[in-house]
């Protein structure tokens, strides 16, 4: 029977599949999510295993599904996401998914193809367009001029621009200037022009004109700005130059004709073209739209089947195959209180795959630690996951994930106590439980709020706590508030003759007047708040307080080794481990903890309190304990007395002489009794040999050295011996922590909030209003989340080394069970 | 057709003013600061009214007095005044709350469209 209390047992099984059902029962196995299989192949390649044909197919079968999801995100097409979780199907029902998806994939390609293809098209044809329409504006603009000084020359009405504006000499023919039309990208225009003036020594003429609209590219789907432009040159040479330079600077030209009719037919028939292939281009996306919405449907459902075929699949690989071929053995870790459901799963199993055989189930003694298995729900997964990230727990050791629900928030709040900064963590993580399943069904991203979400009840009992020990500390955002009534008064010194010349009074809990006799029933007193020793109160509190609560958190992590001690029957550890670190822990710190409680109790001031107890005569504890342990005795005035109570000396001499003996205690005893019992085996085993004559192979070579033994005993007992001064004094962190705290609250408001406050006129309210959301502002930003994560972050400190140092080995493994909770919660994990 | 033009034109106008000029995060931000001054602010007015000793330094006093009356009326008068800022302050966010509340709303409504 398992709890949170420690880890489950779980047994090694043996489990004989028949070839037929192995897949149902694998997959019914993991629906369940309690076994864990061992990989009996360790030794073959990833490549060489027996079902890797079909890992393989299940690889493409989501490559083609994780395209799908990308061009259906480039679309803007919503996947549904129905909740649904549907069951691995059959192998042969594999071979329908990988048609649909190939199918798909293939459409998807095609579309994709023609859709390029199609905006290829239109790109040369509105190239072509803006061409025609630049070379017209050109040639107007030159056909009026030249026409008019035709006209005058030669009154011819055809006006060729090609031809000669000069009339042409006798005896050379009409000289013609040929043109070249095309399209270019703007930034290619200035390197494409001076080429060619360079390479046609400027013999050539270039007009260009900028297109106005940017075009698609429709291989890289960017838009780019484009010029239109015109060469004019006279001869062949000329022209096969030109022809060259354009293909060389990837400029593409265009056919344009020369006379203006042949232009207008050519524009016509190009705007015609266009106008039909943005038609298609349109169908074509609709279609490709189509097909992808019809795929979104079940997208979801398919990547969840094929991640479960490949998971089924890999655990399949770990199985080995029976002598006789006929039949699959599996070894797994399954928890023993989970075997009747595991016995129902491969019944089911078997049955949907309609093999007669049944599979068998059978354990087997384990030769190594089994994995370890906590059963946790959502509260306490949190807090699990704080201990396993220092180490997982040994197989059925204490689990200390059930006490750190209580004492970390509880740790954590001592650091942090301020009920004003505790009521917004609470109400924050009281928003995220409350809204738990619509928060985890939006999937939002994000680490930083993925790590908050999870930490949600961790959140909840950290502020919750945290306004108890704000109550406490009697501080909320620095100010205190005075719910019963302060047990301070002034008492007779409050006349205004005495109050003008002294600067401080003094409140004397000796008079009546001054102090009621009984203190404030819940917290500090909020007089305390305005009195100016109020830190050095506060100090001499807290760290007792904070003394007082490490040594019990010590000597309860020493008295969890004993229920560990005593569960794995570890009787030698028991005596000379536990016995002695007890006695330590509690003779030296324990006594400490007791003269604390013994002068808050015993030292006052009052009629009740005689002489040498009076207030001035308490003893520092710290400088007692310290001249404890030299055996000192320090010079005290009269009339205090040294001691606190009868036979003080004595009972400290006598401690610390037992804590003395205990350190040897802990270091020589258990390895010399190992060592003797290891002897005693061996003997043992050697004498059974000799007896039976044959020599069998021993089955473990149990190693003993003795020197390393004691070295690893030392090593724990200076660990524990300096570590209990170290870790008492490191609890020290919580007053610390708590007072930092305290004086950052402090100044915030009195540097930020204050200012608001003192102002005069009723402009003040226009400053409070901007002032307080600064203040709010820096609030959240530092004081909540800043010393909110350093407390975390402290408090983790003391639960990882201080408390856990105590009885906690975590030398274990976690148990990876077969599972598909992840496969349908998210798909972060990958296969 | 001029018509049609007018009161396409006359649309886009109303629906201007009823946009949001603030992002989805911004206007969830303001919300809950304005919801927490408006408490805080509310609470620090009542207690300042009634002249709690807790907010005794948080008076806009001078150093030095020579006269215990006249600093009794100062202490007086400093209570009511920042009493009164504070409640002013308060219902300043008020009215932030009823933007910043009516921005959020527009703003869940255009993501639940989209």
């Amino acid at each position: 029977m398992g709890s949170i209390f420690r880890s489950e047992e779980m047994s090694l099984c043996q489990l004989f599949l028949s070839s037929e059902a192995a897949y149902n029962c694998v997959s019914e196995l993991g629906e369940i999510g309690l076994v864990q299989f061992r990989d009996l192949n360790p030794d073959v390649n990833a490549f060489q295993r027996k079902f890797v044909h079909e890992v393989r197919r299940c690889d493409e079968m989501e490559r083609q599904l994780r395209y799908l999801e990308k061009e259906m995100l480039k679309d803007n097409v919503h996947i549904v996401d129905t909740g649904e979780n549907p069951e691995a199907p059959q192998p042969r029902e594999m071979v329908d998914l990988e048609a649909t998806f190939e199918k798909l994939e293939n459409e998807l390609r095609e579309v994709n193809a023609n859709a390029v293809t199609l905006k290829k098209n239109s790109l040369e044809l509105t190239e072509l367009k803006h061409v025609l329409n630049a070379t017209k504006l050109f040639f107007t603009e030159h056909e009026g001029p030249s026409s008019l000084r035709l006209e005058q020359r030669d009154a011819e009405p055809n006006s060729s621009i090609t031809q000669n504006l000069l009339p042409a000499e006798e005896g050379k023919g009409p000289v013609q200037l040929g043109f070249v039309a095309g399209v270019t990208r703007r930034e290619r225009m200035p390197m494409f022009e001076r080429m060619l003036w360079r390479v046609c020594r400027g013999n050539v003429f270039v007009r260009q004109a900028e297109i106005l609209e940017p075009l698609e590219d429709p291989v890289t789907e960017e838009e780019v700005h484009k010029v239109v432009f015109l060469i004019f040159f006279q001869g062949e040479k000329l022209k096969n130059k030109v022809k060259k330079i354009c293909d060389g600077c990837r400029a593409t030209t265009y056919p344009c004709p020369e006379s203006q009719q042949e232009r207008q037919e050519m524009g016509q028939g190009v705007r015609g073209r266009l106008d039909d292939l943005t038609v298609v281009l349109n169908q074509t996306t609709d279609h490709r739209h189509r097909v992808l919405a019809a795929a979104a449907k079940h997208l979801r459902t398919w990547f969840i089947k094929v991640r479960k075929i490949k998971a089924i699949y890999h655990a399949l690989n770990m199985l080995n195959l029976d002598v006789t071929n006929k039949c699959l053995i599996a070894e797994c870790w399954i928890p023993v209180s989970d075997l009747g459901r595991i016995q129902d799963g491969l019944r089911k199993g078997t049955e949907k795959s309609g093999s007669s055989v049944q599979p068998i189930l059978n354990t087997i003694k384990p030769t190594m630690m089994p994995p370890t298995f906590h059963r946790t729900n959502k509260f306490t997964n949190g807090f699990q996951a704080l201990v396993n990230a220092y180490g997982v727990a040994t197989y059925r050791e204490i689990n200390p994930a059930l006490y750190t629900t209580t004492s970390f928030p509880f740790l954590f709040a001592v650091m942090f106590g301020d009920a004003g900064h505790g009521l917004i963590m609470l109400l924050f993580a009281l928003w995220m439980v409350l809204r738990e399943k619509a928060l985890i069904a939006s999937k939002m991203s994000g680490e930083i709020w993925n790590i908050f979400f999870g930490g949600r009840y961790i959140l909840l009992m950290m502020g919750f706590f945290s306004v108890y020990t704000g109550i406490i500390y009697n501080d909320i955002f620095s100010k205190s508030f005075n719910i019963f009534g302060s047990s301070w008064h002034m008492g007779e010194n409050a006349t205004v003759h005495y109050l003008s010349y002294v600067e401080e009074v003094t409140l004397n809990p000796l008079y009546e007047k001054e102090y009621d006799q009984t203190p404030y029933p819940f917290g500090f007193d909020p007089i305390w708040q305005i009195a100016v020793n109020k830190i050095a109160f506060q100090n001499s509190y807290k760290m007792k307080i904070s003394i007082i609560i490490g040594v019990v958190q010590m000597i309860f992590g020493v008295m969890l080794s004993l229920v560990n001690h005593l569960f794995f029957r570890n009787y030698v550890s028991l005596v000379f481990e536990f016995i002695p670190q007890i006695i330590f822990l509690i003779g030296l710190f324990g006594y400490l903890c007791i003269l604390i409680f013994h002068k808050w109790i015993h030292y006052g001031c009052g009629p009740a309190f005689d002489f040498i107890h009076k207030a001035g005569c308490a003893p520092a504890v710290l400088i007692t304990f310290i001249n404890m342990v030299l055996f000192k005795k320090d010079e005290v005035p009269v009339p205090c007395d040294l001691w606190m109570f009868d036979g003080q000396y004595i009972i400290q001499m006598v401690l610390v002489i037992v804590c003395v003996i205990c350190v040897p205690l802990m270091l020589f005893p258990k390895p010399l009794i190992l060592n003797s019992r290891h002897k005693a085996r061996k003997a043992h085993h050697d004498q059974v040999e000799l007896m039976s004559d044959t020599s069998h192979a021993h089955g473990t070579e149990e190693e003993f050295e003795l020197s390393e033994v004691f070295i690893e005993q030392a090593i724990h007992t200076i660990e524990y011996v300096l570590g209990s001064v170290s870790h008492t004094a490191s609890y020290l962190r919580l007053w610390a922590l708590s007072l930092a705290h305290g004086q950052l609250s402090e100044v915030l408001w009195n540097m930020v909030l204050k200012i608001g406050l003192s102002q005069t006129s009723l402009l003040g309210s226009i400053m409070l209003y901007f002032l307080f959301a600064a203040w709010a502002a820096l609030t959240i930003s530092i004081l909540v989340l800043m010393e909110g994560l350093s407390a975390f972050l402290h408090t983790l400190r003391l639960h990882w080394v201080e408390f856990q140092s105590k009885f906690y080995k975590g030398e274990g493994y976690a148990f990876t069970p077969l599972t598909f909770k992840h496969i349908i919660s998210g798909d972060e994990e990958e296969g | 057709m001029f018509k049609i033009i007018l009161n396409c034109s006359c649309q886009v106008f109303i629906r201007h003013l009823v946009m949001a000029f603030c992002g989805y995060k911004l206007s969830l931000c303001v919300l809950l600061i304005s919801v927490w001054g408006l408490f805080q602010l509310l609470i620090m007015g009542v207690f300042f009214y009634t002249e709690t000793p807790a907010f005794l330094e948080d008076l806009p006093l001078e150093g030095l007095y020579d006269n215990a009356g006249k600093y009794m009326n100062e202490v007086h008068r400093g209570f009511k005044s920042n009493a009164f800022n504070c409640l002013i302050a308060a219902c300043l966010y008020i009215i932030t709350l009823g933007v910043s509340g009516w921005q959020f709303y527009l703003n869940q409504k255009t993501t639940y469209q989209v």
